[in-house]
């Protein structure tokens, strides 16, 4: 169909941009997880193309911007659509934020809590599919908006999980005889891990946000 | 001439708000953008179309012909009492005052009333708002049960809604066009002294300057301040107030703009349930549409009879 047809075609680079931003999360997972088991050259390659995938969801986002300041959607929906693909970029880049800290400062994590920081790394960095499905599903209009706004309200509560996890480990590494410089530097890593889900729970706001507009 | 151009501003402080409020309500467009749509689509309006009305205006109420003075002064009252509405920021009919004008005017030169005539015209102004209110109730509901029913892009459906509102709104000032720069021009067209067409676009200039150097504040209360609207509820609104306008200007009846529209939103609005529309606002509207012709008519009558007394 001829009309809208750049409107479509923003729909498709989001989709597009999703799609980076959920591979992007994938690798940072396989990368911190091979820093995990010290394999620090495995890991480092797998930085590298997470740095990649980022740059590549950058470089979708130019032109989803572009798109739409030069014409695609009312102005009224445009500012909207563009704050949420910025809150989806905003995932990707602190995924890799979080990569490079590990690579850059090399924390030592205690054997005792490598299983604990594998869990919380999966369960913070594995949100890239759930925000990726709830932002198409209203974006296509695969599902009814009610649905999209479910689907949103999920991956809050998998933030919420997070956190809990967060909690926990905190708790077990400030109980733990480590030095406490080596205490507030595992404390930051988890910081780090922690604000990817933190991320796309803001995205997921903002997608909220678009959703209610929807609302009839 | 000046009288008459100076209903036309009138009408656009007050009546041009009415077919972009919507639009610039819920955010589609800036008022800027919306005035110039509607210094083009008024002014095409009044010029292909403004005739019908016109001719009801000029002669169909009062059955004698109007000297100057009486025109001046059913134009100049009316008109006050309008801008007076607009500084306040209620959406009040410019028809009716025009009617009360000349009614007042009819009165004090005891001239034959065509009193059937009033009626029909008086009677519109009570069902044209409640029709339109029942057609935008219906409409919105009709539209909920379509987006409903159909699987595409919310956001493409909302960018093709807003567009659809944008053109409603270029419909709307072109119906208004049509219909009330024959309430500006319509008494003047009476004394035969001027060819129509040209009568009619000073009609349609005159609605444009008004809607662009004083339309903002009834936009604001009609896009903002009897309901909350989205871009569907800003279309239906425009559409339904379309309809019922156009309906009535092939007829021949001057209706406002401002019923038609303030009916609208209240139709969009109770959708949302009797608590989603503001009731000061509905009651000061209403307060207006009572007052505004029974004041120019007021003051036609005791203007027009005061100027006899001195000048005789």
């Amino acid at each position: 169909m001829i009309i809208f047809k750049k409107e479509k075609e923003v729909i498709e680079l989001i989709e597009k941009h999703a799609d980076k931003m959920e591979e992007c999360l994938a690798i940072a997972t396989d990368t911190l997880q091979a820093y995990l088991k010290n394999d620090i050259s495995k890991a480092k390659k797998l930085a590298r193309q997470t740095d990649n995938v980022e740059t590549q969801a950058d470089m979708i986002r130019h032109e989803i911007r572009d798109k739409l300041y030069y014409g695609a959607y009312m102005p009224l929906l445009r500012e909207d659509i563009y704050k949420l693909v910025e809150s989806i970029d905003k995932v990707a880049n602190f995924t890799e934020e979080c990569c490079d800290f590990f690579l850059n400062q090399r924390p030592k994590i205690p054997d005792e809590f490598k299983s604990d920081f594998s869990v919380i790394i999966k369960a913070s960095l594995g949100v890239g599919g759930p925000l990726k499905h709830s932002v198409m599903c209203y974006l296509k209009g695969l599902c009814p908006v009610e649905v999209s706004r479910q689907h949103a309200k999920d991956i809050g509560l998998i933030e919420s999980k997070v956190d809990v996890l967060e909690w926990d480990l905190t708790k077990k590494i400030f109980s733990s005889d480590l030095d406490y410089s080596h205490k507030l530097h595992l404390r930051l890593c988890l910081d780090r891990i922690v604000e990817v889900s933190d991320r796309a729970e803001d995205s997921a706001d903002q997608l909220e946000l678009v959703t209610l507009k929807s609302m009839i | 001439m000046g009288a008459g151009a100076y209903v036309g501003w009138n009408i656009g402080a007050n009546d041009t708000a009415n077919c972009i409020g919507t639009s610039v309500g819920c955010g589609l467009i800036r008022f800027k953008q919306a005035v110039a749509l509607v210094a083009i689509f008024a002014t095409l309006g009044a010029v292909l179309q403004g005739d019908h009305v016109m001719k009801t205006i000029g002669k169909g109420i009062v059955k004698e012909d109007l000297d100057y003075i009486a025109i001046f002064v059913a134009l100049l009252c009316s008109g006050f009492f309008v801008t007076l509405a607009t500084f306040f920021k209620i959406p009040v009919s410019t028809s009716q005052a025009i009617v009360g004008g000349v009614m007042g005017i009819g009165f004090a030169m005891r001239a034959k009333i065509d009193y059937f005539r009033f009626i029909t015209i008086a009677e519109s102004w009570i069902v044209c708002p409640l029709l339109v209110m029942a057609l935008a109730f219906v409409l919105y509901h009709l539209l909920l049960f379509i987006l409903k029913s159909i699987r595409i892009s919310t956001l493409l459906v909302q960018n093709a809604l807003g567009w659809m509102a944008i053109l409603s709104s270029c419909y709307v000032a072109y119906a208004m066009g049509a219909n009330n720069a024959g309430n500006a021009v319509g008494p003047i067209a009476n004394l035969g002294i001027v060819n129509p067409t040209i009568l009619l676009s000073i009609g349609g200039v005159s609605i444009a300057v008004g809607a662009a150097t004083y339309g903002k504040k009834v936009a604001d209360t009609v896009g903002k301040g009897i309901t909350p609207l989205d871009i569907p509820g800003a279309l239906i609104a425009q559409v339904s107030s379309a309809f019922g306008m156009h309906l009535f200007s092939i007829m021949g009846i001057p209706v406002s703009t401002s019923s038609a529209i303030v009916g609208a939103v209240v139709g969009v609005g109770l959708v949302k349930g009797a608590k989603a529309i503001s009731k000061k606002t509905i009651l000061t509207i209403l307060l207006g549409w009572i007052l505004t012709p029974c004041s120019a008519a007021a003051a036609s009558y005791v203007m027009y009879k005061a100027i006899k007394l001195i000048f005789s």
